[in-house]
């Protein structure tokens, strides 16, 4: 009788421990958490939250509490997303600042460009090639519209032009008739 | 011997308007000034040219070819001289040009050439190796001429690699207007009967089954005409749209229903186009790869009909050849009523997938959609039992969980709940946008993770070289040191017997 109460306080004890450990996110070790908060992030690496890069972002969300409303390009989406993860307080609207589609990319007048590296050591993706006194240009389809390049340009030779949709890459538009729409709330 | 058919839920009961067309012989006309070839046309990887810019080729010629196997070649429809490869209208919902290679049609033809130069007498095609058969249509870049163009040398290579029991000849041409396949059964018969019999030895099907809908009498008569023996049951199905839709014709056939996410060939059916039947005969008999195709031309035209056109004729051309009707009053579609996209640019070229232009009267007085009521009237008609009045609800906002917890991709976009709709919801549009946006957020994701891959590298090169620099910082106070003068004493040593080897003085 002792012995099959002993076992079974056992057990519960086992149970409830790894029901516990299941539950509590805070034993997820942060190195993963900071991980999976970089894989919602853009990736744009443009620096608009005020940190080097995503990732760096990342680790501020996790570690120091920084909030989760200073990315941009990531717009309601990520926002969203990272409030379910962290169980934090989402900031549900949309708001004036998302940018969300990312359909705008940079390049380099070649004529102009007096091959000054600049542009290619801000790149924070190495979307740029070229060297010093050559010609540098952007590299297609690798370009994120993070727009770093821009300033340090001596000669203003970098411009931000919208993205050529392919054939291949078009997507179907969202339906736009007047009438039934006007009174829903589309955006929530 | 007599089969029990089932049906499926849903569908509609369409008005066929196929009277005007469906006894016209098919009729051939004048070659265009140009054909213009899209390197993309079904899908599937896009074909690479394999032509230069002023090459003359002659018909039957390969000009575009692909080293995917999910891929299809494209063929010179006409002797003459390719003018250009660039960006020309085609036909699209975007309206967005597509890379072609334009070819001009001379009229000193050159003989037909073929990789494929042995041809085989049709009693002779029993025996030849089934490698052989697979290989020709390959060559011959065959696609579905049904609607979705799938390359059919990949549905045949995956057919032999697993058991297919039913193999189904697919003339159900349920859409109304359409009659390119009825008139292909009526002319082409022996054709349509003898490519099914390859198909069904290549695949080892147990069964084949060909089938027509039940208004489609003449082309039922002249199958029969033409199957002497009972290898295969020629049949026809209830007139009921969308019964030629693959994965309906299954259930009304055999009563199988292919799950979410399958393929026919997952419960050991193939299902092939009766156009498709027929280009796998001349290819394989003939050595003749795919370049023209039976096209209907129909509604609000003077002469109305089914064309042999060339793949790559401009709609256009096709269209002056059947009468003349007013941009300005009517519009044409790519395909029949249910399905069919418009064509924005008539100088679009056919492609191998394009099986109607429909003229119909644009509808200026039509009051814009109204609200959904709620009224569920979408939901009987699904023939794929989804429940488009919640999909709406989802795909409206780009709620993209809700909308793939709805079954979003088993919709075949048959248009049924946009035609029953009483608000006039154009319930279709929404659920191709809401399918895209889930497309284009894998694709960011794809972009975003190559985007992070390269950030990261960037950042252990910029650390590394720190690193480096500061051993390096390391080494040189190392050297300062040392002593100036025995150092350069070792390099003088050095010098000098460097000059002694080479007997300088």
């Amino acid at each position: 009788m002792l012995v099959v109460t002993i076992v079974l306080l056992f057990m519960i004890a086992v149970s409830a421990w790894m029901l516990l450990h299941h539950l509590e996110p805070e034993r997820d070790s942060k190195r993963r958490i900071v991980h999976r908060v970089d894989e919602i992030l853009p990736q744009t690496q443009c620096q608009q939250c005020g940190y080097d890069g995503c990732l760096p972002y990342a680790k501020a969300i996790v570690e120091r509490g920084v909030s989760i409303d200073r990315c941009p390009p990531g717009g309601l989406g990520v926002r969203r997303s990272l409030a379910e993860l962290l169980g934090r307080a989402g900031a549900a609207q949309r708001r004036s600042a998302d940018a969300e589609t990312l359909e705008q990319v940079v390049v380099i007048d070649e004529a102009i460009c007096i091959g000054c590296t600049k542009c290619i050591q801000a790149c924070p993706i190495d979307a740029i090639v070229g060297a010093a006194k050559q010609m540098h240009t952007v590299v297609t389809g690798q370009c994120t519209g993070c727009e770093l390049c821009i300033s340090p340009c001596p000669v203003d030779c970098i411009d931000i032009v919208d993205a050529k949709v392919g054939i291949e890459a078009w997507r179907w538009p969202r339906p736009s008739y007047r009438g039934h729409e006007r009174r829903s709330v589309v955006d929530e | 011997m007599t089969r029990n058919l089932y049906s499926f839920s849903g569908g509609l009961k369409l008005e066929p308007h196929k009277e005007s067309t469906c006894h016209i012989p098919t009729r051939s006309i004048s070659p265009p000034k140009a054909l213009y070839l899209p390197l993309q046309q079904h899908i599937g990887a896009t074909a690479q040219p394999c032509v230069a810019i002023g090459q003359h080729v002659v018909a039957g010629e390969l000009i575009a070819d692909t080293p995917d196997y999910v891929g299809m070649r494209l063929h010179a429809p006409a002797s003459g001289i390719i003018s250009s490869i660039d960006n020309f209208p085609v036909i699209h919902p975007s309206g967005l040009y597509g890379r072609c290679i334009e070819l001009r049609p001379e009229n000193d033809a050159g003989v037909q050439q073929s990789e494929m130069d042995r041809h085989i007498r049709a009693d002779e095609l029993q025996n030849e190796p089934l490698a052989t058969i697979r290989e020709r249509i390959e060559l011959a870049g065959i696609v579905g001429l049904g609607g979705a163009g799938f390359p059919t040398h990949v549905k045949i290579n995956e057919g032999s690699t697993q058991q297919v029991e039913t193999l189904i000849i697919n003339g159900v041409e349920c859409e109304p207007y359409i009659t390119c396949d009825d008139r292909l059964i009526q002319e082409f018969a022996e054709e349509v009967v003898a490519g099914a019999k390859l198909l069904s030895r290549t695949l080892a099907a147990s069964q084949c089954i060909i089938a027509v809908e039940d208004d489609m009498q003449d082309a039922l008569q002249a199958l029969r005409e033409n199957s002497s023996d009972d290898d295969i049951e020629i049949l026809s199905v209830p007139a009921r749209y969308p019964a030629g839709s693959e994965k309906q014709l299954i259930t009304v056939l055999t009563g199988k229903e292919v799950p979410s996410g399958l393929l026919p060939i997952n419960v050991g059916i193939a299902t092939v186009n009766v156009a498709t039947s027929r280009a796998i005969f001349r290819a394989a008999s003939e050595g003749e790869p795919l370049t023209r195709r039976i096209v209907t031309v129909t509604g609000e035209i003077a002469n109305p009909g089914n064309v042999h056109a060339m793949i790559g004729t401009p709609v256009q051309h096709l269209l002056d050849q059947c009468g003349r009707f007013d941009p300005r009053t009517h519009r044409v579609l790519g395909g029949g009523p249910m399905m069919g996209v418009e064509i924005q640019d008539t100088s679009a070229p056919i492609t191998k997938t394009t099986n109607c232009l429909l003229v119909i009267a644009r509808d200026e007085e039509a009051k814009p959609p109204s609200a959904c009521i709620r009224c569920g009237d979408c939901l009987p008609v699904c023939p794929v039992k989804l429940q488009p009045q919640q999909l709406y609800e989802a795909s409206r906002v780009a709620d993209v969980d809700v909308a793939q917890d709805l079954h979003l991709f088993d919709c075949i976009e048959c248009g049924c709940c946009s035609y029953v709709c009483p608000s006039k919801i154009p319930l279709v549009d929404y659920f191709r946008f809401a399918k895209s946006s889930i497309e284009a957020l894998d694709v960011d994701r794809s972009d975003a993770d190559h985007a992070r891959a390269l950030y990261e590298r960037r950042e252990y090169r910029l650390s590394s070289a720190e690193t480096i620099g500061a051993n390096e910082e390391a080494t040189l106070a190392d050297i300062s040191s040392l002593d100036v003068g025995q150092l350069q004493g070792e390099v003088r040593d050095a010098v000098a017997r460097s000059a002694k080897r080479r007997g300088k003085p």
